[in-house]
């Protein structure tokens, strides 16, 4: 039969124990403060009240380094198991497979729009600055080259023709083109023109029955601090 | 002045001029030069972050405004000093306050009713000082203050696992000792 009795020791101490020293009496208690006799009376009601002795436990730690290092390892651990809580849900979401698959559709897609897609614009013809004037006759006025063509037969069908030219353009100057008949009248009065490529080369298209046939003559006027003007001669 | 002059001078300088010019940057510089180990400290005590931050805080905001008390002698042991008043006021805040059956008002604290229990007082005591510092806490917490695992858990700031484990443990080197007295006593 087991013996309780020294429960009933407990208890028994616990009835001597007295009133509990207050945080003052306590912190001195700790620093050594105390007369001799006080302290004596304190290390006697520790001995019987556990409150107190736990007290005074945890206590110990303010002034022990190896707690310090203790609670610091805490917090390590508790920051690093923070951490590990963050990175499971992430890595956890990659066990399931359909969800995966999902993922690296949702990558694999734009890449393909990426990649794809431009090859079959590639294959469409490159757009024409004159899309609707495609079957128009072009003369070539351009001076400055070799290729250039300074007469052009017309007949019935062709309702407009389109003369194309080059200038030595300035960024900072207007231009405008006008086109004058073997009387240097003028036919065509003067209009205000841009560059299609921002480079020097024009288009001008051009009504064909206002002109009858003959030797014409396209001037072209820069408004700047040169004005210049340029004179191409052709013949329909 | 700045702050690289202020760092060359002592925490004793600084507190005097701090009491004589209430300049806040000679305590923002103690409180620079302190509070990592004021918060060591309270955190070693408390074993809970928020709440050492917390009496870190209560310590220099008490030593602040209560700075006119402070009469020489060393700083530092004067905010450990507020520091351990504040720990110690915080753990009985903690603690759960209980009327045990060892508190209650007929009985004459300090005095044994007979000769055995006086002697039984002085077996107890011996054998308590043969118990681990864990295991004579949680002993006296359960079986003289009536307090439950996780009371203890929370008081001394143990898991309830702990707790038990030093209980137990606690409980047969008790009965150990215990006996060995009782024999010794008994025998002629």
């Amino acid at each position: 039969m087991r013996d309780d009795r020294w429960q009933d020791d407990l208890r028994a101490v616990a009835k001597t124990k007295g009133e509990c020293p207050d945080t003052d009496q306590l912190v001195s208690f700790l620093t050594g403060e105390l007369a001799a006799k006080d302290s004596e009376k304190i290390t006697r009601h520790v001995a019987a009240c556990g409150v107190c002795d736990a007290l005074l436990e945890r206590m110990q730690g303010f002034d022990d380094p190896m707690a310090w290092l203790d609670a610091d390892r805490r917090l390590t651990e508790r920051f690093n198991g923070f951490l590990g809580r963050l990175r499971r849900p992430v890595f956890s979401v990659l066990r399931h497979a359909w969800l995966a698959y999902l993922i690296a559709l949702m990558l694999i897609y734009p890449a393909y729009r990426g990649l794809v897609l431009p090859a079959k614009h590639q294959a469409s013809p490159p757009a024409s600055p004159l899309p609707a004037f495609e079957s128009a006759k072009i003369l070539r006025l351009d001076a400055t080259r070799s290729a250039s063509v300074s007469a052009m037969a017309l007949t019935e069908r062709d309702k407009v023709f389109i003369l194309s030219f080059f200038v030595p353009i300035k960024t900072d100057s207007r231009y405008s083109a006008a086109i004058e008949d073997g009387l240097a009248k003028i036919i065509a009065t003067p209009t205000e023109i841009s560059s299609y490529d921002s480079q020097g080369n024009f288009y001008l298209i051009c009504d064909r029955h206002l002109f009858t046939g003959g030797q014409y003559v396209l001037v072209v006027k820069e408004f700047g601090r040169d004005s210049r003007e340029f004179r191409f001669p052709f013949t329909l | 002045m700045s702050s690289g002059e202020l760092r060359d001078l002592t925490d004793e300088n600084l507190i005097e001029r701090f009491q004589n010019t209430k300049n806040g940057a000679c305590f923002a510089e103690i409180f620079r030069r302190h509070k990592r180990t004021i918060h060591r400290r309270c955190l070693a005590v408390l074993r809970d972050d928020a709440a050492a931050e917390d009496l870190t805080q209560d310590t220099f905001v008490t030593a602040f405004t209560k700075i006119d008390l402070f009469r020489g002698g060393t700083f530092y042991a004067w905010l450990c000093t507020i520091a351990r008043h504040l720990c110690l006021n915080h753990l009985k805040a903690t603690a759960v306050v209980r009327d045990s059956p060892t508190n209650r008002p007929d009985e004459v604290p300090g005095i044994a009713k007979s000769a055995r229990e006086a002697r039984a007082v002085d077996d107890v005591r011996a054998v308590l000082k043969e118990l681990s510092a864990p295991q004579r806490t949680c002993l006296k917490l359960f079986y003289m203050e009536g307090y439950s695992y996780r009371e203890i858990a929370k008081l001394t700031g143990r898991s309830e696992k702990e707790v038990k484990t030093h209980l137990q443990n606690g409980r047969r080197r008790f009965e150990l000792v215990w006996e060995n007295i009782q024999k010794g006593v008994q025998a002629p």
